[in-house]
């Protein structure tokens, strides 16, 4: 009776435009789990043989979803913190968690189940991993001063300013510790994640010394520094804005759709280990993510028009004109220059404030938004080719290669060095040349 | 017991009087090369018991309106008329049950005029003999009727034709626009270069010898002799390689089209493209197009291969890597297989099921007289596309990246 309550309630509240789908939260994009380990199987097989039932503990565990993102709305805010400790206070409550232990195996057992995606997987995990160092922590004594605490980068800070927010730690209903921190380390600079750090350090510190903050926020704020939360790849006020307000929004059925793509979660960067969804979700808000899958959008319109003409009015002939019309090449082509044009004007742009923005963040966006489909994606990516063609590396060794033998064939005494030189041309354009793609500045039908 | 012995007398006698189609040679491509063979077939869907006419076709021989006799007396006649009855019939059950279209019975009996010479008068049906008589050719022709204004005994009327013209070996010297041979445009190519290299080195020495004659190697006379030398014989080679046309071409060139399967298949898929792609004249789309249908019924890359003693007409390939040039679009360039492997490329990116529906659709968006390769056909593809495509968004996308490897 309670989960038929229930479930008429969330439909009550899923209706409203600020509830989070439980549809939406669905695994629908990743091809595979890039986090899931032997552990996380073995724990979540664990959790379900306590069920007996494979069917109905997946009922239990999305039940348990729903009702703790309904508690989320309640919230004035959207805090990681917050997040974990609800889900383990209902979880407890409702008798999906046996104890604080089990909502890993909840959560791989979601994830192995695709009713949560690796980017809220990876956040809630490392919020629990979070707070349970935070609750670990608690109580110690007072720390050891760090060296050289006062230099040129901390003398100036204002410690009261930059630490105003945690006076008081932060409630994680209206104010989220994260959220706070974040802003803290947006006042200060810093050359590399290192740097940053060891400021953090001396800086937590000296806050301390001051009595600007308690031993416990120190300790806490100590642990936010230590287990690295500022490089967290998602919020879970990101992730839920973009749930609500971009994820498939554009897609032609307005619902999720299953479409999987081994794209969302290939590296975008072997350095900083992100992926395309990752980097996506890391540095763009919704509003940004709808703006850059409308110029995809934008270009499959263009693309797919019928008629395309430039005009040519004559300045001393007002009444004669000449009108051009484009080919379905040039119609294609012109599409993609667009493209790189809308690409620059964006990041121009007052929303995007100058950020810098790939050619694959387009690409993941639409792909986010539903707008394209992950058939669509290999061929959307070899846009980049016409502005940006890669050189593939045979060729280029292949042409290095060739240069140093071309030079090396002067010093063949005659005749080999014509023979040489017969040989190498032969082979160069056989073996290089012949494969190199056809050139539409060689068309002189075309005029773009 | 009687019963059943007199029912089963009266079936064998029945069966032994019951009519079996006749077979006949006809010359067939083999199977996995391009070459051909002879073989006995049955003709489907014959009409008469003594004549080439069918329901979809008679075969006739030039002019005349009586088919052809199944004991004709000249046997070329009879392999002609047999080849071509069954290539064509074979081009119309592919048309009727891989392309599921009706146009063939919509077509009624298509004349096949075998061994004719006379032009195509769009008003008189044939031309006199003597005005331009035609060979090593082929030709689809739209029905039609002569005007009122044509005397009563000369009016005629008459449906959908094909004529194939006999095959006459022409010397290759005689065919006018073939250029030099491959090795004397290379060498030609090469003696500016060479002539100007060696010029150049002439006037080193000259200078040495007028500045420095103590240290000239030779006279100044050897060294004349060696450098006017060296540019007599590089014209020597240049004309020596002009004579050398038949290293790079057959002596004569012939082609008697009623024996090359493909060109049945291609004449009749101008017959099946003809609602929308009037057979007014050639150009390099209708050619194309109705290449990429013999390609298809041949199922070889090499299309239009040699036949051993009637053909020796160069062959189109279906994987032409040649990029667009502009003057592909001249209808000079009618012939050329450029639109063919075009064709062949959207049917490698789609797939045959859905390539193969997709260019009969296309006949709907293009005109015989205007439409081009790099706005019209390409347009006809995508717009054949949003109908006939599995996903026309991503088959478009990736028809645009052939085209653009394709040089368009």
């Amino acid at each position: 009776m309670l989960k038929i309550f229930l479930c008429f309630l969330s439909l009550f509240y899923f209706t409203d435009s600020k509830a989070v789908d439980p549809e939406y939260i669905l695994n629908n994009k990743e091809h595979a789990s890039r986090l899931l380990k032997q552990s996380h199987y073995n724990k979540a097989n664990e959790w379900v043989a306590s069920f007996g039932d494979r069917a109905l503990a997946l009922t239990q565990a999305k039940s348990y979803l729903a009702n703790v993102l309904i508690q989320v709305e309640k919230a004035e805010a959207i805090c990681d913190l917050g997040f974990v400790n609800l889900m383990l206070k209902q979880g407890i409550e409702n008798n999906t968690l046996r104890d604080e232990n089990d909502l890993t195996a909840v959560l791989s057992f979601l994830r192995i189940e695709n009713q949560i995606d690796d980017l809220l997987f990876e956040n809630i995990l490392n919020s629990q991993k979070l707070q349970t160092a935070i609750d670990a922590r608690a109580g110690s004594g007072y720390p050891r001063r760090p060296l050289n605490t006062v230099n040129d980068n901390t003398r100036d800070i204002n410690l009261k300013t930059t630490y105003q927010e945690f006076t008081t730690w932060p409630n994680e209903q209206s104010r989220c510790a994260l959220s706070a921190y974040n802003r803290l380390a947006g006042t200060l600079t810093w050359k590399n994640a290192r740097e940053r750090n060891q400021l953090l350090k001396r800086l937590n510190y000296l806050a301390l010394d001051k009595e600007v903050i308690s031993l416990e926020t120190y300790h806490k704020l100590e642990v936010i520094r230590e287990k690295e939360a500022l490089d967290w790849p998602v919020y879970l006020f990101n992730y839920i804005d973009i749930i609500r307000n971009a994820k498939d929004k554009l897609s032609p059925t307005k619902r999720p759709v299953q479409d999987p793509a081994v794209f969302a979660t290939k590296y975008a960067d072997r350095k900083s280990k992100l992926t395309h969804r990752e980097r996506l979700y890391k540095n763009f808000t919704s509003t940004q993510i709808m703006i850059l899958a409308g110029i995809i959008e934008k270009t499959a319109k263009r693309m797919d028009s019928r008629y395309v003409a430039i005009n040519f009015q004559y300045t001393n002939e007002p009444e004669v004109s000449e009108v051009y019309v484009l080919s379905p090449m040039e119609r294609y082509r012109l599409s993609l220059k667009l493209l790189v044009k809308d690409m620059a004007e964006t990041m121009r742009s007052d929303i995007f404030g100058g950020k810098s923005i790939e050619y694959e963040d387009l690409v993941t966006a639409a792909y986010e938004t539903g707008y394209i489909k992950a058939s669509e994606l290999e061929l959307i990516l070899k846009f980049e080719d016409f502005w940006n063609p890669q050189t593939p590396k045979w060729r280029m060794y292949a042409n290095f290669a060739f240069s140093l033998v071309g030079t090396a064939v002067w010093f063949l005494p005659p005749p080999w060095n014509i023979v040489g030189a017969l040989a190498l041309v032969i082979t160069q354009t056989k073996v290089v040349k012949g494969d190199e793609p056809a050139n539409a500045d060689d068309n002189w039908n075309v005029v773009i | 017991m009687k019963t059943m012995i007199a029912f089963l007398t009266l079936i064998y006698v029945t069966a032994l009087f019951a009519q079996s189609s006749p077979s006949f040679l006809v010359l067939e491509r083999k199977a996995r090369t391009n070459g051909t063979f002879y073989h006995r077939v049955e003709l489907e869907d014959l009409t008469s018991a003594d004549k080439f006419e069918g329901e979809y076709f008679k075969i006739v021989k030039g002019r005349f309106q009586e088919a052809i006799s199944f004991s004709e007396a000249d046997s070329e006649i009879l392999l002609k008329a047999a080849t071509a009855y069954h290539h064509l019939t074979k081009a119309k059950n592919f048309w009727e049950k891989v392309m599921n279209t009706n146009k063939p019975k919509e077509l009624k009996q298509v004349i096949v005029r075998l061994e004719i010479i006379n032009l195509f008068d769009e008003q008189g049906h044939f031309a006199h003999e003597n005005r331009s008589p035609q060979y090593n050719n082929a030709l689809s022709i739209p029905s039609g009727e002569t005007p009122e204004w044509v005397p009563t005994e000369r009016q005629d009327k008459w449906n959908n034709e094909i004529w194939f013209r006999p095959m006459k070996k022409i010397d290759t010297r005689d065919l006018p626009g073939l250029g030099a041979n491959p090795l004397t445009s290379s060498l030609q190519a090469l003696e500016q270069p060479f002539i100007n290299y060696t010029m150049n080195r002439f006037n080193t020495s000259l200078m040495e010898h007028i500045f420095y004659p103590t240290y000239a190697p030779n006279p100044l006379w050897v060294t004349v002799v060696r450098f006017a030398g060296t540019i007599a014989l590089t014209k020597a080679v240049i004309e020596a390689s002009k004579h050398m046309d038949n290293l790079f071409a057959e002596k004569y060139y012939y082609l008697d089209t009623a024996m090359v399967p493909e060109v049945m298949y291609h004449e009749y898929a101008h017959l099946m493209l003809s609602d929308y792609l009037t057979l007014s004249h050639s150009t390099p789309v209708i050619e194309g197009m109705a290449d990429y249908f013999a390609a298809i019924l041949t199922d070889k890359r090499k299309v239009y291969a040699r036949v051993k003693g009637y053909s020796n007409a160069a062959f189109k390939d279906t994987e032409q890597k040649r990029n667009y040039s502009h003057w592909y679009e001249s209808s000079r360039m009618a012939t050329s297989d450029f639109v063919l492997s075009v064709l062949w490329d959207v049917r490698e990116t789609l797939g045959s099921e859905v390539a193969d529906k997709l260019v009969y659709e296309m006949r709907t968006s293009l005109k015989t007289g205007s439409a081009t390769i790099n706005n019209h056909l390409l347009q006809a593809v995508l717009d054949a596309c949003d109908l006939k495509c599995e996903s026309a968004r991503r088959d478009k996308l990736r028809l645009y990246q052939t085209f653009a490897a394709k040089g368009f």
